[in-house]
């Protein structure tokens, strides 16, 4: 599955940006960027985890709790792939968390997460099609 | 204290990934992450104390 030559093929770049979408991380690593896939893999993971450590909960793209700014907010979340679909479908940090000092700050972290995996997705589509090296 | 750290740590990883898309090389990503870690915590600092000596 993974890409080891370095011609550019759009085919394999879609691929390489919707797996890069999925597993933060991945499309780097499956280009033969293992480290940069490992440390923004691991970067995405971590803020992710600190949002949900800090009461932070993920939104859907139909929420309605916060008017259109929910699917905004749905629409960055989904940015970390396995992570926010993870979320969805097993129910964890789905729960808005009031109580929490810093639930507010949790969701920015959530936010953040997603739309640095979209940026990691987009790189490595443009190390897909060689417009990066 | 704990907002400072919550700061850096965002700082830090926000940083890493826009050094892995910003920059070629791995110096200039390497003094680029310090860049944007160093600018996201001095930002940070001026805005705090600049919003807490504003009155409202």
């Amino acid at each position: 599955m993974f890409v080891t030559d370095m011609k550019p093929n759009p085919t394999k770049a879609w691929l390489m940006a919707l797996i890069a979408w999925l597993i933060p991380g991945s499309g780097h690593a499956g280009q033969g960027r293992i480290l940069r896939g490992a440390l923004g893999g691991a970067s995405v993971l971590a803020i992710f985890l600190c949002g949900v450590a800090l009461g932070g909960h993920i939104y859907g793209l139909r929420d309605t709790s916060e008017g259109l700014l929910s699917s905004l907010f749905g629409f960055c979340d989904l940015g970390s792939g396995i992570l926010w679909l993870g979320s969805r479908a097993l129910g964890l940090a789905v729960s808005e968390r009031p109580q929490l000092s810093t639930s507010e700050y949790g969701n920015v972290f959530l936010m953040v997460a997603g739309l640095l995996n979209f940026i990691l997705a987009l790189d490595a589509f443009d190390i897909g099609v060689g417009r990066k090296s | 204290m704990r907002h400072f750290a919550l700061m850096s740590l965002f700082a830090l990883f926000v940083a890493f990934v826009f050094a892995i898309v910003g920059r070629e090389g791995e110096r200039k990503r390497t003094l680029y992450a310090l860049r944007v870690f160093l600018e996201f915590v001095g930002v940070g600092f001026a805005l705090a104390w600049l919003l807490y000596w504003i009155p409202w």
